[in-house]
């Protein structure tokens, strides 16, 4: 197929923007009469080609149900579905693919974490510690399942630089603490946390950690095992691949302790009437058809990451973040929230006397795509005391072209609406 | 573009009624669960008409100039043709109905029809259409 090779060829130039950018249709499309400019991958990212191709093919030539069937088109599906667990496996670098669960997302993850782990492990006067700059998903599941065993949720606070102190963690950090769950990198803030050490810390004490690496996948490489992490999640719709895919990656010690989180097909060893036996990790979690044409998109998006790496990605994020950092922070009115020293490509702001969603509505008016509002993360909006930001989030495929027309659509909409 | 329109960047700024009125016979609260804005509303009832309006509150340019423009209406007003009013206005900016309509709502149909902008044309209306509903 021409087509493939074509792309083939042009991946081997290790990184070359334009090149990189041709893979992304999406991006050469309009927008209210201007080029799209798009800056809210912090959401979703936009899919090359090889994902788009990879998807298509298993429809076109492969799709059957998995794990169920003699026939030849089953067994390809299932072949192609357990190598897609072994390539998140080796993206991860976790230690077997049996410890990789796949998910619709990192919601998903975090609710299986929470009920599997939480109904067997936490119990009145139980502590739950999660941070304050956590994602909704990150926080509610834990809440409810505090509510449903009598645990405390305890907070980590955030200081105004939009970073945590170790301190202030290891003082939460009691014998009452059963797991610590934390945000790998802000979606708000674009924060890096030091979670090695925030591991290490809750090992000293016998705590397992969860991460939260739904905004860490898009941006750096994961090594599950150099970090020591229990528990490591994310969404695969922010890395290039296909909504409603997500992993899980959980140390076997406690998938084997954990209670299925549904019940169903494909997660059983014997039904009877009066009893079932679970099948082991990872299947005891995967109740029912998954989304095995999303999972092989997956598997093209972490190829087409390791293709391209994420240094070359890194290089090119940080350069524009370096960029818009000092073009933004120098138009009158704006305040960015989140300065931490680690940060991804990441840009919250402000603008004095006028709403996040007035400036986000004119940025569109010019093709220019941001997020705004509270991003999921109201307690830390009301750490901040602001009820929303406008959010830039850069991708490796974003230019410094696409900054800079931020900045002038930026200092445009602050002229008409702060007169 | 059209949905700055200077009606709405004039009313946003419109503080003729705003402020807190705790003591009022009733209070609304009209929140916006996707963007954090919200509005208070306080008015009593006396013989059938609306009296002593005022709001209170944080939203953007055009949840805050809707909200200004509606408090301004329901001043002095009778409940019954409010009623009507708020309803005719919702009908007007989520349907696009026509009619006979103040000008002043031209600017709100038109800030309705930016992607995800509908609830601020309309979020203190709805409140006070349920407010009605619930009455009734
Ligand atoms: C830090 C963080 N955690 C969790 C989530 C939830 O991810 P999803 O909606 O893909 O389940 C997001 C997505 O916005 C996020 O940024």
């Amino acid at each position: 197929m021409a087509f493939r090779e074509e792309i083939a060829v042009r991946s081997e130039n290790r990184f070359d923007l334009e090149s990189i950018r041709a893979d992304f249709p999406i991006l050469d499309r309009m927008v209210r009469g201007n080029p799209l400019v798009y800056l809210d991958n912090g959401a979703s990212s936009q899919k090359p080609l090889q994902v788009i191709e990879a998807i298509t093919e298993y429809y076109l030539g492969t799709h059957a149900n998995v794990h169920r069937g003699v026939h030849t088109l089953s067994q390809e599906a299932t072949d192609a579905f357990e190598r897609a667990r072994r390539t998140s496996q080796s993206f991860l670098n976790a230690g077997s693919a049996e410890e990789v669960i796949f998910t619709s997302g990192t919601t998903e993850a975090i609710n299986l974490v929470a009920n599997s782990f939480g109904l067997r492990f936490l119990g009145e006067g139980d502590e739950v510690l999660i941070s304050g700059m956590e994602h909704h998903a990150n926080i509610v599941p834990w809440q409810m399942i505090c509510a449903r065993t009598g645990a405390t949720l305890n907070i980590i606070p955030v200081e105004d630089d939009g970073t945590i102190s170790l301190e202030k963690y290891a003082s939460l950090l009691t014998e009452r603490t059963r797991i610590v769950s934390v945000v790998h990198v802000s979606n708000t803030l674009g924060t890096i946390n030091p979670v090695g050490q925030m591991i290490r810390m809750a090992h000293e004490r016998g705590i397992p950690v969860l991460l939260d690496g739904a905004q860490a996948v898009p941006h750096m490489k994961i090594d599950v095992r150099a970090l020591d992490a229990d528990f490591y999640v994310t969404s695969g719709h922010k890395m290039l691949g296909p909504t409603g895919t997500g992993l899980l990656y959980g140390k076997m010690e406690w998938l084997h302790k954990m209670e299925p989180y549904q019940g169903g097909g494909e997660m059983i060893e014997r039904v009877t009437f009066e009893k079932t036996t679970y099948a082991p990790p990872p299947f005891k979690f995967e109740a029912g058809t998954p989304n095995i044409a999303g999972f092989i998109g997956l598997e093209a998006a972490m190829q087409y990451i390791q293709r391209i790496g994420y240094d070359a990605m890194r290089m090119q994020e940080e350069k524009i973040l370096q960029y818009a950092t000092e073009r933004l922070s120098g138009i009158k009115g704006v305040r960015l929230i989140g300065t931490a020293p680690e940060k991804v490509s990441v840009i919250s702001f402000i603008v004095d006397g006028a709403h996040p969603f007035d400036v986000g509505t004119i940025l569109d008016q010019q093709g220019i795509a941001v997020r705004t509002g509270h991003h999921c993360t109201q307690p830390l909006m009301d750490r901040y005391c602001i009820p929303g930001t406008v959010r830039a989030s850069f991708a490796f495929y974003n230019t410094i072209e696409e900054a800079e027309k931020l900045a002038t659509s930026l200092e445009r909409a602050i002229s008409m609406l702060v007169a | 573009m059209d949905l700055y329109d200077p009606l709405i960047l004039e009313y946003q700024k419109n503080d003729t009624h705003f402020g807190k009125r705790p003591e009022a016979g009733n209070h609304l609260q009209a929140y916006n669960p996707v963007c954090g804005d919200s509005f208070d509303l306080y008015f009593d009832l006396e013989g059938g008409r609306m009296k002593d309006v005022r709001f209170s509150g944080y939203g953007c340019a055009v949840s805050r100039a809707s909200t200004a423009i509606l408090v301004e209406m329901m001043e002095g007003e009778k409940v019954e043709e409010l009623s009507q009013i708020v309803a005719h206005y919702l009908q007007f900016v989520e349907s696009g109905k026509d009619g006979d309509i103040p000008s002043k709502w031209i600017p709100f149909r038109k800030a309705g029809q930016y992607p995800g902008r509908m609830k601020c044309a309309t979020l203190a209306w709805h409140e006070l259409h349920n407010f009605f509903t619930k009455r009734q």
